[in-house]
Formats: structure tokens, C-alpha cells, sequence
């Protein structure tokens, strides 16, 4: 075949630059330590790659957003604990001022005691967080969620509102609480009724409270318990019809409409006591009756009567609220672990996530290594080749 | 008899002299591109008749031509012409690759910083900074889409500039082949046969005007080749030329195309170009400059619209619904442009609005007159829609038209591109943090004196223009049925309890489940003071991975995913090809030197042989003269 000179020239050329494009190619590759410089390279490649790197930017946003939660979680927790802490001093405080032995004044020390707790228990309730936000104000949380009112009570200034977080695609989970839930909703006595004292009580009767034995035969309503004579006494509904009449025997059962109660000591007649269905009464004024209690002083069976039957009415209804209080920290406990099993989850996925990009976009440097080893021996020979044919000419020899 | 053999010894020397000029023509063009390696051939000259034989009288040149192959020449002119097109394509499509490519311009970091701010916000709506960084990446994620837009609007005009010179190029080499054409005619005609250099010269710039645009070439009998482009354009006939010219695009003026000038007239022949560095161009522009801004813009507008219609839902922290979060873009980004030759006058006013971004496809619609019928064509696919009275209001694809006054004659034709500004278009229209409708603007409680345990959900806004900022109850009359009542007592709902099911009002949907008692109260009150709740920014964060575009079929990373695998795959064919070209016409280059192309020992071989010629007959002389120098001798005798 024959070649022309300038053939032989291109052809050496040639070979020399597709080499040297090829080494550069290979260059760019260790240098970066990628195997795509642009989406060219590997058209689908690339565009998995858009959606893996969006799915770890996005496990990533998760993980912030589980620590946001953790943080506001374990604020909560705290609070949670020191409330329970509070709450179980002032029932420690019920306990010891229900004691007879214990003189009006000393229990004045105890009501002064409690109302400590009680601002303190007021000013865990307006807790804000870093940000200055209360931790439980629901939605408004730039108001302060619990405050004493002049005319009596205490008043919620925030809402229902509860502020979900997203921690992984399909998941979302509560920051907190709100007051309602925390503060607010728990019912009096024992989560059914509540038994009370007539305040005009003169005998030292003791009224239990009670409990709930057949859910289906409870008829919601308000009964009196009237003493007819000292040893006797009738049950009346709300509407004065009478539900049971029987004789007073101290410490036996009450039992009507699905309810047992009991009485002790010596009612005198005339002497009354009602049984309600339970209401929500808040936390604050839970322990602010008890400081009524202890603040009012006993005198005679009357007095004494009263004031243990509002101690035993307190207890019944701080131990609804510790309940409330154990079951929201229970959830919230549950939710950290959640949390953090989650957390495990994500940070699996961005693992995976991430060897898989690295599997589609990084470049093995072995391979890469060994063929930038072929490619300059290939550069190597092809200029050694063209300085040697370069040599040969006819011309030399004439 | 000795002058016999003087003359044939001359005529050896005379021969071997040209052929050692044409070998040395041969060596001193080694290297010269184009150029056709040139050959002696010698013939005997007319014999003398000697008795009954012929006796030889030497050696004469018969001709000098070139050692050429028609076809070869074809084949690298051909060759030339694919690939520089696909050479120009790749290099502008390579450029778009390298601009999507770059981690710091693409989109994709800016959309996740974007979303990641919007997380920011629902994770503290009350924060200030967050709500500032969700305003600042919001800006910067515009500011991306504007950048990539300016890039490849950048390209373009390069493109366009880069048309333009090529244009003139090409009607420069067209004016030379034409003088060629006449000089070779010229010098046949005084009957020297063809001028080899010349005709190599043509040659060269034929394969020149290939770099520039695919021919096709005729040779005339009279030696000039005539040269076509497009279908059949004669831009070369003989010893005249025809020029190609710009001319403005028919509907954008910012487009150029190219025009055939017929001397009385230009007529528009862009689409029938093709080959060369101006079909490589031309293909730029159809198949990759135009798609892209299509789908960015239609990413664009499907962002704004989107989040905005979200935005819109909620509620900021001075307690008022959400503004416009993006500009709106319904309105601005649609372009319809008439074509220049329309008839209709005054001129029709025409206008598009995006009524639903998720039903966008992205494509440009032409739309058309065509005696009563209006006709609609959707160009990605060719779809076209017919209506017997123009489509007013009519939601086509996602968008409606309006017409606005004019009269739109006859054949009048339109150019509608629904999404094609939108990356340019895309801006903040939301400034003040504090204006980010992160909450929801209703909340909802339960009644404390609630004897059932049934619970209400946060409620959802399926229609905000009916919200009116009432409180509403929703009461159970008894525990199987409800009914829902405004502040003044009217009745807005009511029916059957059923736990878990939706109770839709005044735009407001709720649902209350769990074993429900009679007289429990639920309340549905305006989210006053409600700067906690994220409940908006959480459904606004769920854009990002939710399928809102494309009738709820692509997310917008999965939108943005086929811009790259588009723009990738096209730049990877066009190096592709662009490769499998320069192979080819390598191949053709090296056929055309094999059978052309000079080589030096080949030619040192020719000097050697014409030497040894030029010696050997030179010899002849010699013995000629001695043979006559014996003869006079005798005589002298």
C-alpha cells in the first residue's frame, strides 16, 4: 500500500494528541478523584446522582430537624420531672397537715410552703426555650401561657395547638405539649366523680372517694347524700328522686348506679355530701385548694372533718394529675426513643445514600492508576515510533 | 543517421529535465495542504519510416496531471462537512453540560438550601434569622435560575453572532470558487489542458465551504463545478455566485434565520440547512437552547406557582394570609408573539395566563387561523387542537388564552411559549420576613367540659377564599350526629357522626374521631396570635419531594434529573458522533493521500531514475559526437 509522507506525519501526530487527550482525561479523573466531570460522562449517572445527593440533603434536613425536637423534647422532660417533683412535695405537705396533732398554725407554715410550690409549679408552666418561645402555649407561644387571675382561678392564655416536626419522609413528630394537655386536662376526684363535703358539716363524718364498679350502670349526675337522722341517710339524684335510703353503719359500702362509696366517723343529721362526675380542674387550682384547706382553722369535729375530707379530696385529684403527668412524660419518653431510632435510620440511609454515590461518581484508583500507566506507555511509544520512522529517508543515502 | 541519434538523445535530456522539475514540484509541496501529487507521463515520439520498418526518434512528454480520485475527494469534502457539525454542536452543547455540571451554579444546591430553609422555618417559626435565611435562599435560588438562563441566553447570542459569521464566510468562498471556476474556463479555453494547481486550489476551498455547510457538487463539462446547499440551493453556477443572507425570525426578532437571495427575493431556507460548522449551530438551537430554557422555565414557573399557591394558605406572623411568596408568574412569563407576515388588522391582541402548573407541559404551541377554525398545535408532539370560535378562557394544557381585541385574518399565525421566560422571570416578590405564612390561619380545640374522648384534628384549608375569619362550634347533638354553627348561630354543616370522616365548610375541612359524647364541643377558631404553628411550612417543606408537576408526576428534582440526563445524553451523542466523524474523515483523508499525497523516497526514487535518464542520454550525445569525430578524422587522414 502505499503512504504518503504527510501520511506518515498525520498519523504519528494524530495518535500523539489522542493519547495525550486521553491521559489528560485521566488526570482530571485522579486529580478530582470523580469519574464524571460532567453529566456527558454518564448521563443517567448524573441524574441518579441529582437524586441521591437530594435524598441525603434531605436525611441531613431530618437529622437537624430530630435534634430541634430532641432538644425541645428533653427541655420538656425536665420540666415534666421537676413538676412531678413539686406536685409529690405538696402531696408530702397534704399528708403531714392532715395530722390532728398538727396546730392551725404550723399548717399555716405548710400553706405557705405550698403556695411557694404553687408559684413555682406556675413559673415551670410558663418555661420558654432558647429561643424565648413557651414551651407551653400551643401556637401562641410568644404568650405566657398560665397567669393568676384577681378574680380567682387561673387563666390559659395559649391554645391547642400542637407543632409537628418532620423527621423522616412519611413521619412527623410532636415538639411538645401544650397547657391543655399538660396543666388542664385532668379530671377531679377519681377520674369518675368526685365525692365533696357539705362546708356546713357538723359531725366528723368522712366521706371516701370511691370508686367506679360497673362503667355500664353509672349514670352521670350529681347525688346528695343526706343524713335524715344520725344513723340513717338517703341518696337523692339531681333531680331529688331517691336513688338509696339506708342505715348508717360507719365504714360500710354505698354502692348505687354503679358507684361504692363509703363513710366514717359520726355524721350528725343534717350533714350532706355530694358525689359529682368528675370535671377538669387544673393543676394550680388542685393545689390552691389545698392551701384553702390548710389555711382555714379547725375548730370542733366540724373543722377537723373538713379539713381531712379536703385533704383526701386533694389527694384524690393530685394523684389524677400525676397521672397526667406520668403518662405525658411517658410520651415523651417514647418519642425520644422514637427519635433516636429514627435518627439511626436516617443516618443509615445517608450511609447508603452516600457509598451509593460514591459507587456511581467516584473513580477506582486502582483502575485509574494502571490505565494512566497504559496510557503514557502508549504516549511513550507512539513519540519513540515517530522520532525512529522520522529517521528514515532515501535522501540520507543519495 | 548521428543527427538521428542527436535528436534522440535530446529529446531524453528534455524529458527527464521536466520530469525532474515536476519531482522536485512534487517534494517542494510535501507538505502543502491540499495539494495533488503530480506525474510525467512520457510517450515515444512518431517513429521515421525506414524502408520497410520505423526506426525510433526518442522520448516526448504526453501530458502532467494530477494523480486524483473524484470519489475520494467526495468523500473527504462529505466527511469534513458531518463533522464539523457535530464538532460545533458538541462544543455548544458541551458548554450547557459543563454549565449544568458546575455544583456551584447548578440548581440542585440551591433548591436543597431553599427547602432546607423552609425546614428551618417550620422547625421556629418565631425565629427571625430563620425566617431571614428562608428569604435570603429563596433570592438565591431565584438568582440560579436567572444565572442559567443568562448562560444559555449567552450561548445564544454567541450562537447567533457565530450564524452570522459564518454567513459571510460562506458567501466569501462562494464568490472565490466562482472566480476559480472562471480561471480555469479561461485557461482551458487557450487549450493548455487543466491547470492542475488551480483546480487543487478549488478543491481546497470547496472542502473549506464543507467546514462551513454541507454541499453537494456537479462538474460541468467546461471544467467549473456547480455547487448546491439545503435542498437544492445553487449557491455557485458556474462563473456566477448566489449569496446566503440573515434574515430576522419570522416571530422572534431576537432570532435570526437564514435567507436564499434570488436577486428580486429572500426566501427563508434556515430549516433545510444542514452540515457543516452552521447546520452544527443550527441543530444547537433547535434540538438543545430552546428545550432547555423550556424546561427550566417550566421549572421555574412550577416552583413559584406551586409554593405560592401553599404560601397562600397560610398564615404570617402579623396574622394575615400569605402574599405572593415567588412573583406571580401567570401572567408575565406567557409570550405569544404574531408572526410578521399576519394580515389581521389592527393587529390581534392576544394573551396567555398559567391557570395550572401542574397540568404545564413545557412545549411551545403555534396557533393559527384557518377559515373559521382556530387551530391549537401542541409542537413537542404535534398534537393540534381545532375550535370553531376562538378559545377563550379554555383551560388547554394548563394555560388559557384571552383575546383581547384586533382581528386575527385569515392564515394569521402565532407563536405561543407559555413557560419559556420563566427562568428569567422567576423573583422574590416577599421581602419582609415577618410576612412568611409558616402558621395556619385556623386552629382548633377541644372542650374542656368534653365528656367523650373523641379528638379533633388541626383542620386544612381546601379553599382560602371562602375563609372568613369566623369561629365556628361543631357540636354533637347527640353522640352520633353534629352540626357546625358560626359565632351567629347559622347552621354550617351538620349529618351523622362518623369518626374519622372529613366535615367540610366555608372553605375549611376538619375531622373529629374517637368515640364521641353528646354536648362535646369542638371549635374552629381563626389562628389568632398563632405564631408557634408550622403547620404551612411543614406542607410547604413537603414541595420538595411531593410529585407536583406534570399532572402530580415529577417532583422538581425529578424534573430538573431529565434536564441533565436530556442535556447529557445529547452532548454525549454529539461527542459520540462527533468522534465516529473525525474517524471517518481520517479515513477519507488518509485514502485521498494514499492514492494522492507525495511521498519523499518515492520521489527521490523519481529523481534518481530522471537523473540516471538525463545521464544516459546525455551519454548518447557523447557517443553521437564521437562516432561524428571518428568519421571526420578519417577524412582529415
Amino acid at each position: 500500500m502505499r503512504v504518503s509522507t504527510s501520511q506518515i506525519n498525520m498519523r504519528a501526530v494524530n495518535s500523539m494528541l489522542d493519547q495525550q487527550s486521553k491521559l489528560s482525561d485521566i488526570q482530571t479523573q485522579l486529580a478530582t478523584g470523580k469519574r464524571i466531570a460532567s453529566p456527558s460522562d454518564d448521563p443517567i449517572a448524573s441524574a441518579k446522582s441529582i437524586g441521591i445527593n437530594q435524598n441525603i440533603s434531605v436525611a441531613e434536613q431530618y437529622q437537624k430537624n430530630s435534634d430541634v425536637v430532641q432538644s425541645r423534647l428533653q427541655l420538656e422532660d425536665s420540666t415534666l420531672e421537676n413538676i412531678t417533683l413539686v406536685i409529690n412535695r405538696v402531696r408530702e405537705l397534704a399528708i403531714q397537715g392532715n395530722n390532728s396533732s398538727v396546730t392551725d398554725n404550723d399548717r399555716k407554715l405548710l400553706a405557705s410552703e405550698a403556695q411557694q410550690r404553687l408559684n413555682e409549679l406556675i413559673s415551670l408552666a410558663n418555661t420558654r426555650d432558647t429561643n424565648g418561645e413557651y414551651i407551653y402555649s400551643g401556637f401562641q407561644s410568644n404568650n405566657q401561657p398560665f397567669s393568676k387571675l384577681s378574680t380567682g382561678g387561673f387563666l390559659y392564655s395559649g391554645d391547642d395547638g400542637q407543632r409537628m416536626i418532620q423527621i423522616s419522609p412519611s413521619r412527623t413528630i410532636a415538639l411538645g405539649d401544650n397547657g391543655v394537655d399538660v396543666f388542664q386536662k385532668m379530671l377531679n376526684g377519681n377520674g369518675h366523680f368526685s365525692v365533696l363535703d357539705n362546708p356546713s358539716n357538723t359531725g366528723s363524718g368522712l366521706i371516701d372517694g370511691g370508686s367506679l364498679t360497673n362503667g355500664s350502670s353509672w349514670v352521670q349526675d350529681t347525688y346528695n347524700i343526706t343524713f335524715i337522722t344520725d344513723t340513717s341517710f338517703e341518696v337523692r339524684d339531681s333531680g331529688g328522686g331517691l336513688v338509696l335510703a339506708s342505715a348508717y353503719t360507719e365504714g360500710s359500702l354505698i354502692s348505687f348506679n354503679g358507684v361504692n362509696t363509703s363513710i366514717k366517723g359520726s355524721p350528725i343529721a343534717g350533714d350532706s355530701f355530694s358525689l359529682a362526675p368528675s370535671i377538669n380542674q387544673d393543676l394550680f387550682t388542685t393545689i390552691e385548694n389545698i392551701i384553702n384547706a390548710f389555711q382555714s382553722p379547725t375548730t370542733g369535729q366540724g373543722g377537723a372533718a373538713k379539713l381531712h375530707n379536703g385533704v383526701n379530696r386533694f389527694l384524690n385529684d393530685i394523684d389524677q394529675s400525676l397521672d397526667v403527668m406520668h403518662s405525658i412524660r411517658s410520651g415523651v419518653g417514647v418519642r425520644l426513643n422514637s427519635l433516636e431510632t429514627q435518627k439511626e435510620l436516617n443516618s443509615s440511609l445517608i450511609i447508603n445514600n452516600q457509598s451509593e454515590l460514591s459507587d456511581l461518581q467516584d473513580i477506582d484508583y486502582i483502575e485509574a492508576v494502571s490505565n494512566l500507566n497504559l496510557q503514557r506507555l502508549g504516549l511513550e511509544s507512539a513519540q519513540k515510533t515517530y522520532m525512529q520512522i522520522q529517521g528514515l529517508s532515501l535522501f540520507d543515502y543519495l | 543517421m548521428a543527427i538521428g541519434m542527436l535528436g534522440t538523445g535530446v529529446s531524453g535530456l528534455l524529458a527527464s529535465q521536466k520530469a525532474l522539475s515536476t519531482a522536485s514540484h512534487n517534494i517542494a509541496n510535501v507538505n502543502t495542504e491540499g495539494y495533488t501529487r503530480q506525474r510525467v507521463n512520457l510517450e515515444t515520439q512518431t517513429p521515421f519510416p525506414f524502408g520497410t520498418s520505423f526506426i525510433g526518434t526518442g522520448v516526448k512528454i504526453d501530458s502532467i496531471e494530477r494523480v486524483y480520485d473524484q470519489y475520494l475527494v467526495d468523500q473527504v469534502r462529505t466527511g469534513t462537512s458531518s463533522f464539523n457539525q457535530f464538532s460545533e454542536y458538541h462544543s455548544l452543547a458541551s458548554q450547557v453540560d459543563n454549565i449544568l455540571a458546575d455544583t456551584q451554579a447548578g440548581l440542585m444546591p440551591g433548591m436543597q438550601s431553599f427547602f432546607a430553609a423552609v425546614q428551618g422555618v417550620s422547625n421556629d417559626p418565631t425565629s427571625a434569622p430563620a425566617r431571614q435565611v428562608l428569604i435570603s435562599e429563596a433570592e438565591t435560588l431565584s438568582d440560579r435560575f436567572n444565572y442559567l438562563d443568562q448562560r444559555i441566553t449567552d450561548l445564544d447570542s454567541a450562537a447567533n453572532s457565530h450564524i452570522r459569521n459564518t454567513v459571510d464566510e460562506i458567501n466569501s468562498l462562494t464568490t472565490s470558487i466562482a472566480d476559480i471556476n472562471r480561471q480555469i474556463g479561461e485557461l482551458r479555453n487557450q487549450g493548455n489542458g487543466d491547470p492542475n494547481d488551480v483546480l487543487d486550489k478549488r478543491d481546497i476551498l470547496l472542502n473549506k465551504l464543507a467546514e462551513k455547510i454541507g454541499v453537494t457538487t456537479v462538474f460541468q463539462d467546461d471544467g467549473s463545478v456547480n455547487v448546491f446547499v439545503g435542498n437544492g440551493q445553487a449557491v455557485v453556477a458556474g462563473y456566477e455566485s448566489r449569496n446566503l443572507s440573515i434574515l430576522k425570525n419570522e416571530y422572534d426578532p431576537t432570532k435570526i434565520d437564514i435567507g436564499y437571495d434570488l436577486g428580486t427575493t429572500v426566501i427563508n431556507t434556515t430549516s433545510q440547512l444542514t452540515g457543516g460548522a452552521l447546520g452544527g449551530l443550527l441543530q444547537y438551537r433547535n434540538e438543545m437552547s430552546d428545550t432547555i430554557k423550556n424546561s427550566l422555565g417550566m421549572l421555574a414557573v412550577g416552583l413559584s406557582e406551586t409554593f405560592n399557591e401553599q404560601h397562600s394558605q397560610g398564615q404570617d406572623l402579623n396574622g394575615v394570609l400569605g402574599s405572593d411568596f415567588f412573583a406571580d408568574l401567570s401572567v408575565l412569563t406567557p409570550e405569544i408573539l404574531a408572526a410578521r407576515s399576519n394580515n389581521g388588522l389592527p393587529p390581534a391582541d392576544i394573551s396567555a395566563t398559567i391557570t395550572d402548573a401542574n397540568s404545564l407541559t413545557g412545549s411551545d404551541y403555534s396557533f393559527t387561523r384557518n377559515g373559521s377554525n382556530y387551530i391549537l398545535t401542541r409542537e413537542a408532539d404535534n398534537t393540534s387542537f381545532t375550535y370553531t370560535s376562538f378559545p377563550g378562557g379554555a383551560e388547554i394544557d394548563g394555560f388559557s388564552l384571552t383575546f383581547n381585541g384586533g382581528n386575527i385574518a385569515d392564515g394569521d399565525k402565532f407563536l405561543i411559549r407559555p413557560v419559556r421566560s420563566g427562568a428569567t422571570d422567576i423573583s422574590m416578590a416577599l421581602s419582609d420576613p415577618s410576612k412568611i405564612a409558616a402558621a395556619s390561619p385556623i386552629r382548633t380545640s377541644s372542650s374542656l367540659s368534653n365528656t367523650g374522648t373523641a379528638t379533633i384534628d388541626n383542620g386544612s384549608i381546601v379553599d382560602v377564599t371562602l375563609l372568613d375569619g369566623d369561629t365556628y362550634t361543631y357540636t354533637l347533638i347527640t353522640p352520633t350526629t353534629y352540626e357546625v354553627r358560626d359565632s351567629a348561630n347559622n347552621l354550617e354543616a351538620s349529618g351523622t357522626y362518623a369518626s374519622g370522616a372529613a366535615v367540610t365548610f366555608n372553605g375549611i375541612e376538619i375531622a373529629v374521631s374517637g368515640s364521641a359524647a353528646s354536648g362535646d364541643i369542638f371549635t374552629i377558631e381563626p389562628n389568632v396570635n398563632g405564631i408557634g404553628d408550622n403547620s404551612n411550612a411543614l406542607k410547604m417543606a413537603d414541595l420538595q419531594v411531593n410529585n407536583t408537576l406534570k399532572n402530580n408526576t415529577v417532583s422538581y428534582q425529578s424534573l430538573y434529573s431529565q434536564v441533565v440526563v436530556d442535556v447529557g445524553t445529547k452532548t454525549r451523542q454529539a461527542e459520540i458522533n462527533s468522534e465516529a466523524q473525525q474517524g471517518l474523515l481520517n479515513q477519507a483523508i488518509s485514502a485521498r493521500e494514499q492514492k494522492s499525497g507525495v511521498n519523499l523516497d518515492e520521489e527521490a526514487a523519481n529523481l534518481i531514475k530522471y537523473q540516471q535518464l538525463y545521464q544516459a542520454a546525455a551519454q548518447v550525445i557523447s557517443i553521437a559526437d564521437t562516432t561524428f569525430q571518428s568519421l571526420i578524422s578519417i577524412l582529415r587522414r
